[in-house]
C-alpha cells in the first residue's frame, strides 16, 4: 500500500505547489524569432527625417520668445535641451548652461521629470528659475506638458513648474 | 497504522488506485490546459505589441508631441501600460509603469524583440520589448497576468475537488464491490462458525460451478463430509466395543457375586482382594454404561421416548430410585413450585440424569447433598446442591466435557468417577431442549441446576 501511497502524495503535492507560480515564470528573457514579427517592424532604415520645433528664448527685455527650428528625428528632451543651451539665434539669450548633462527624462502624461546629473545650478536662483521656465515652454509646445519637474541630482533637490498657457 | 480487514484493505487500494490515477489525470489537464492559454495569451500580447510598436514608430518618426496621448489611449485600449525609450527620455501613458520596472536585461538596445514573464508584488507580469530601430527608439510593454492567474487557480480548485470527488467514488466502488465479492468468504466463516458449534449439516453452495468460490465451497464441503463421516466412524467404534465389552463384564461381576456369597469361605487377603475386585467391576461396568450411552447418542441410534410427566412427581421418584439403586445417603428434597408443572422428557435419561448429578454430589461434595425444585422463566429447574469445595468459575463450562478432570477430581476429593458422568448429563438435557449451569451453593459448595422446559398437561 505504501507503494502506491508515495507517488500519490507526490503527485498531489506536486499540483498543490505549482498553484504558488500558476503562469510559469522566465528567469530570463526570451528572444521571439524575427520570422515571427511582421516584416519591416524590425529592418525598417533608420529615418532621415527632421522635425519642426519650438524652441522658446529670452529676448533683451527678458521676454520668452519663440523660435522654430529643425532637428533630426527622432525629437528627444535631450536634443531639444542641446538646442536651447547651444543653438541660441542672433538677438536672443539663453538661460541653459552650456554643460548641462541629463541622465534620464520621463514623460507620463502631461508631466514630465527630468533629471540632471550636472551642470544644472550653476548660477543663482533667478537664473535657475529663468532656465526652469524656457524648458517648461519648450516642452509644452514639443511634448504637451503641462508640468515639469526637474531633480539636481548634484545637489539632490527637485524643482517643479507649471506650463504657462500658450 | 493497525491491521484493517481484507475489506478494508481492498476499500482503501481502490480509493488509493482511483486518487492516483484521477492526480494524474487532473495533473496532465491542469498543466496541458495552462500551457495552451499561457502560449495563447502570450501570443496575442505580442500580436498586439507589433500594432502598438507601428503606431508608436509612425508617431515618433511624424508626431512626436502626440506620442504620450498615443500611448494614453494605447493603455487605455488594451489594459497593458506601454513606455517608449527615446535615447535617454522614457514616456509614457497614463497608466503607471515606471521605467525602474524595465529589467535591467530589457534596457540594452538590442535589435531583437525579447519577451519575459517576471513576478511583481506577487503578480506575473508579461514584459515584451519592441526595438523600432527606423527611430532609434524601443518599445515596451507591461501586461499584467492576474487574470490569468485566476483563470489557474479556479481550473486548479475544480480539478483538486474533482479528484477528491473521484477518490470518494473509488472507495465507494470498492466497498460496494469487495462486499459482493467477498460474500462467499463470510459465508464460510458462518458456516465454520456452525460446525464448530457441532452443526455437521450445514453446507456451502455455489452459483458459478467453475470459479474459485465453488472450488472452495465444494473443498469446505468435503471437509464436513469427512468430519461426519470420521465422527461417525469413531462412535460406532465406541458403541461396538462397549457393546462387547458388556457381555464379559456382566459374567465378571456375577462371577464376583458368586464369590462374594461365599467369601466367609475365603481367606482375609482372599476377601480384600475379592472387595476390589467387586469395587472396579462396578465401576467398570458404569463407565462402559456411559460411553454406550454416548455413543449411541453420537450416532444418533438410540431412540428418544419422551413423555410428558409431571416434574414434582418425576423428580421425587427419580431421587429415590437413584438412592435405592445406587446405595446412596437420603437427600433432602424441597421443592418451591406454587402449582404443578409438566415437562416433556425420556423418564430413563432424565432419571439418569438425576443420578449422576447425585453421585457426582456425593463423591465430590463435602457429605451434604440437597435437591430443590423452583420455577424459572419458561420452565422448571431443579438444583443439586452440594457443600463441597465447589468448581471454580473458569472450569464451570469444561467439566461438562469428555474425561476432562483437571484439578476438579484431585481438589474435590477422590478420582473414582468415570468422567462421562456430567458429558451424559449434559447431552441428555440439550435432547430435552433443556440446558444445564453451575453456580455457587447456597451450601458452600457447587450448585448443579438443570432448566427444562415446561409443556401443558397433556402436550407433547
Amino acid at each position: 500500500m505504501k507503494r502506491l501511497r508515495t507517488p500519490a502524495l507526490g503527485l498531489l503535492s506536486a499540483l498543490l505547489l505549482s498553484a504558488c507560480t500558476l503562469v510559469p515564470t522566465d528567469p530570463s528573457p526570451r528572444v521571439v524569432d524575427s520570422a515571427d514579427v511582421p516584416s519591416g517592424l524590425l529592418n525598417g532604415a533608420e529615418s532621415k527625417q527632421s522635425a519642426t520645433v519650438s524652441l522658446w528664448f529670452f529676448d533683451s527685455q527678458g521676454r520668452l520668445v519663440m523660435r522654430s527650428a529643425r532637428i533630426q528625428a527622432p525629437l528627444t528632451i535631450s536634443a531639444l535641451l542641446s538646442q536651447l543651451a547651444l543653438r541660441v539665434p542672433r538677438g536672443l539669450s539663453t538661460a541653459l548652461p552650456p554643460k548641462l548633462v541629463m541622465s534620464r527624462a520621463v514623460i507620463r502624461g502631461g508631466e514630465a521629470t527630468v533629471v540632471f546629473t550636472a551642470g544644472f545650478q550653476s548660477g543663482d536662483a533667478v537664473t535657475t528659475r529663468a532656465t526652469m521656465q524656457q524648458m517648461v515652454a519648450t516642452l509644452r509646445d514639443n511634448y504637451g506638458i503641462s508640468v515639469l519637474n526637474v531633480t539636481d541630482a548634484a545637489t539632490d533637490r527637485t524643482f517643479t513648474i507649471d506650463a504657462p498657457t500658450p | 497504522m493497525a491491521t484493517r480487514s481484507l475489506r478494508g484493505r481492498l476499500t482503501w487500494t481502490f480509493a488509493v488506485g482511483a486518487a492516483v490515477l484521477s492526480t494524474i489525470f487532473a495533473g496532465l489537464t491542469y498543466f496541458g490546459v495552462r500551457h495552451i492559454i499561457v502560449v495563447s495569451r502570450q501570443a496575442s500580447d505580442l500580436q498586439q505589441a507589433y500594432v502598438n510598436a507601428a503606431l508608436v514608430r509612425s508617431a515618433v518618426a511624424q508626431e512626436p508631441a502626440s506620442l504620450s496621448s498615443l500611448l494614453t489611449s494605447l493603455d487605455a485600449a488594451t489594459t497593458s501600460s506601454s513606455l517608449v525609450r527615446l535615447g535617454s527620455t522614457w514616456i509614457e501613458g497614463t497608466t503607471v509603469a515606471d521605467p525602474e520596472t524595465i529589467p535591467a536585461t530589457f534596457r540594452v538596445a538590442g535589435t531583437e524583440v525579447i519577451r519575459q514573464v517576471v513576478i511583481e508584488n506577487n503578480v506575473p507580469v508579461l514584459i515584451i520589448a519592441v526595438p523600432l530601430p527606423a527611430v532609434r527608439a524601443t518599445y515596451f510593454q507591461r501586461r499584467e497576468l492576474a487574470d490569468l492567474n485566476g483563470t489557474l487557480n479556479r481550473l486548479l480548485g475544480i480539478l483538486v475537488l474533482g479528484t477528491l470527488f473521484t477518490s470518494g467514488l473509488g472507495a465507494y466502488a470498492g466497498r460496494r464491490t469487495t462486499r459482493r465479492a467477498l460474500a462467499p468468504l463470510a459465508d464460510t466463516a458462518h458456516a465454520a462458525r456452525l460446525v464448530a458449534e457441532g452443526d455437521l449439516t450445514v453446507r456451502l453452495a455455489s452459483d458459478a460451478p467453475h470459479s474459485e468460490v465453488a472450488t472452495l465451497s465444494a473443498a469446505f464441503n468435503e471437509m464436513v463430509d469427512q468430519l461426519v463421516r470420521r465422527l461417525d466412524r469413531d462412535a460406532r467404534f465406541a458403541s461396538d466395543v462397549s457393546h462387547e465389552l458388556r457381555s464379559p463384564l456382566t459374567t465378571l461381576a456375577m462371577s464376583a457375586e458368586v464369590l462374594r456369597l461365599h467369601e466367609g469361605d475365603l481367606h482375609p487377603d482372599a476377601r480384600e482382594a475379592l472387595a476390589l475386585l467387586t469395587t472396579d467391576v462396578a465401576t467398570f461396568q458404569s463407565l462402559v454404561e456411559d460411553l454406550l450411552d454416548i455413543a449411541k447418542a453420537d450416532a444418533g441410534t438410540d431412540a428418544l421416548f419422551n413423555e410428558v410427566l409431571p416434574f414434582n412427581e418425576l423428580v421425587n421418584q427419580c431421587v429415590l430410585s437413584a438412592t435405592r439403586r445406587h446405595q446412596l445417603p437420603t437427600t433432602s428434597l424441597r421443592s418451591e413450585l406454587p402449582r404443578e408443572y409438566y415437562v416433556s422428557v425420556d423418564r430413563r435419561r432424565f432419571e439418569r440424569v438425576i443420578t449422576n448429578l447425585l453421585e457426582n454430589a456425593y463423591r465430590y461434595g463435602g457429605g451434604r447433598v440437597t435437591v430443590t425444585m423452583l420455577p424459572s422463566n419458561g420452565g422448571v429447574e431443579v438444583a443439586v446442591d452440594d457443600n463441597g469445595p465447589g468448581i471454580a468459575p473458569d472450569e464451570r463450562e469444561r467439566v461438562f466435557e469428555r474425561f476432562y478432570r483437571g484439578d476438579l477430581a484431585s481438589r474435590r476429593g477422590n478420582a473414582h468417577g468415570t468422567g462421562l458422568g456430567l458429558a451424559l448429563v449434559s447431552e441428555h438435557v440439550k435432547r430435552f431442549a433443556g440446558r444445564v449451569t453451575i453456580t455457587d451453593s447456597p451450601l458452600g459448595g457447587c450448585r448443579m441446576v438443570v432448566w427444562l422446559p415446561t409443556v401443558e398437561e397433556g402436550g407433547e
